[in-house]
């Protein structure tokens, strides 16, 4: 099928899905290092998206695949993709307005779910792969990285128990940006590649392209710029929920999270196991809590991020199942700019609502509560010194 | 919809078995590392600290960032890689 016309607009929504994918992951890499001071708010998000741009040139070794043994290859269309990228911007912009960290890999792969059922029906998603490459690593992505966080928290509390705070605070700082900078270079490299594959697809879909053509520099260069873009916004509302949400970071804490984080990420990326990094990082703030003296977690919060994730394959497969059946019921020309002009609304309107309670980089870091948060005691009275 | 088959299982589990290997292995060991540098630069910056201290201290500093840089590159070698 040859629609350039069609063509430029999942184009143009691809490079919107990896602006989302910036700013709604930075917290992954930055929110620890941002949460004990290790950086400056603005230096953090700054170093990540340099970083984030450096990464996305690295490698290119990209597959022209989308949710490569979880759909149907054969049965992907260009309004498949656009659906599925609408769904997962739709979920993202929704779960960043919540400051919920969630995985935007999720959202795209349930968006394209959503796009494919309502395109070709259930057969054309493999179940099993559903399982496999996403349920299962969900579940053991975050249990992993809470227990290895946890111990070496602890360990790490117990070795530097008779070092002086100022020493103890200069080396845990030092270990944080060091740590951030690989997260940020490996999220460039990853994120912005699922995009660069989701617009090749695109390209070879529509037959702009030969099948088995290399990543155009062009399409690389938009990407990296795209998610280095999205990363400098800085998704405040996020970094603020992984920063002092989930538990009151000290150096240590920060450091041993950050550190579990990134060889977590890069084994499962050596092994060939893609883990979310968003559940990992979640995972490892979480676990350098449990490994404080007082076990100082707020499980409430972590319960309602964990019920996120459980929604967010099935969230954005509705969303992207409602984007296919909008552009086919007003044509597929006519159908991609009325659902983009409904998703450019929907931002818009949710964008009007997170400027009531702003969160900057001058207000992250205020204690949780501060800005409607639940509250919940017992985390706040955590001392761990550094 | 396929079915699972004994030739592909649902989950990998070996895969998943090496992942959480290394990085129980690598997670633990490297902050265990770190913050042993980070106690032993310690010393090494207490005041009073005898010359045989500061140079077994400075020593075992040298290896530790030997062996986090080291660690760093093969970071970067499988981002590159991969």
């Amino acid at each position: 099928m040859h629609n350039s016309f069609v063509l430029a607009f999942v184009v143009l929504i691809a490079i919107g899905f990896d602006f989302t994918n910036g700013f709604h992951d930075t917290a992954n890499a930055v929110a620890p290092t941002v949460a004990t001071g290790a950086l400056k708010p603005r230096t953090a998000v700054l170093l990540s998206s340099s970083l984030n741009l450096v990464g996305a040139f690295l490698s290119l070794k990209v597959a022209a695949t989308i949710a490569s043994g979880i759909v149907s290859q054969t049965d992907i269309i260009l309004p498949v993709v656009f659906g599925g990228l609408i769904g997962a911007i739709a979920w993202n912009v929704t779960t960043w307005y919540f400051g919920i960290p969630s995985s935007s890999s999720h959202a795209l792969i349930g968006g394209v779910i959503g796009a494919m059922m309502a395109h070709a029906g259930g057969r054309a998603v493999l179940w099993s792969g559903i399982v496999g490459k996403v349920l299962a690593p969900a579940v053991a992505a975050p249990i992993i990285a809470l227990v290895i966080a946890a111990i070496a928290t602890t360990l790490a509390r117990r070795l530097t128990s008779n070092t002086d705070n100022d020493t103890k605070s200069l080396g845990m700082r030092v270990g944080q940006i060091g740590s951030t900078s690989l997260l940020s270079i490996a999220h460039g490299t990853n994120d912005a590649q699922k995009t660069m594959g989701v617009i090749t697809l695109a390209l070879i879909a529509n037959g702009t392209l030969d099948a088995n053509s290399a990543t155009p520099k062009w399409v690389v260069v938009v990407c990296g710029l795209s998610i280095a873009a999205g990363t400098l916004i800085g998704g405040w509302r996020i970094i603020r929920t992984m920063g002092q949400g989930f538990t009151k970071l000290s150096p240590t804490q920060g450091f041993a999270a950050q550190m579990t984080s990134s060889v977590v990420i890069l084994s499962s990326s050596h092994f060939g196991m893609p883990l979310s990094t968003t559940h990992v990082a979640t995972g490892s703030i979480l676990g350098s809590g449990v490994g404080t003296k007082k076990r100082s977690v707020r499980w409430s919060l972590a319960g309602e991020v964990a019920l996120a994730w459980l929604i967010t394959l099935p969230a954005a497969a509705i969303c992207g199942a409602l984007a296919f059946y909008g552009q086919r019921l007003f044509g597929t020309s006519v159908g991609v700019v009325v659902m983009s002009a409904l998703l450019a609304a929907y931002c818009t309107v949710i964008f009007a609502l997170s400027r009531k309670d702003k969160i900057t980089a001058d207000n992250v870091n205020d204690r949780w509560g501060e800005h409607g948060e639940a509250f919940e005691k017992p985390a706040e009275t955590v001392s761990t010194g550094v | 919809m396929t079915a699972p088959t004994p030739a592909t299982p649902l989950i990998d589990w070996h895969t998943l078995g090496q992942v959480l290997f290394t990085s129980v292995v690598l997670g633990i060991g490297l902050v265990v590392i770190f913050s042993v540098g980070v106690y032993s630069l310690s010393v090494f910056r207490r005041p009073g600290a005898t010359m045989v201290s500061r140079s077994t201290n400075a020593a075992l500093l040298s290896l530790i960032t030997l062996i986090i840089l080291a660690t760093g590159v093969w970071g970067f070698y499988i981002i590159i890689h991969k």
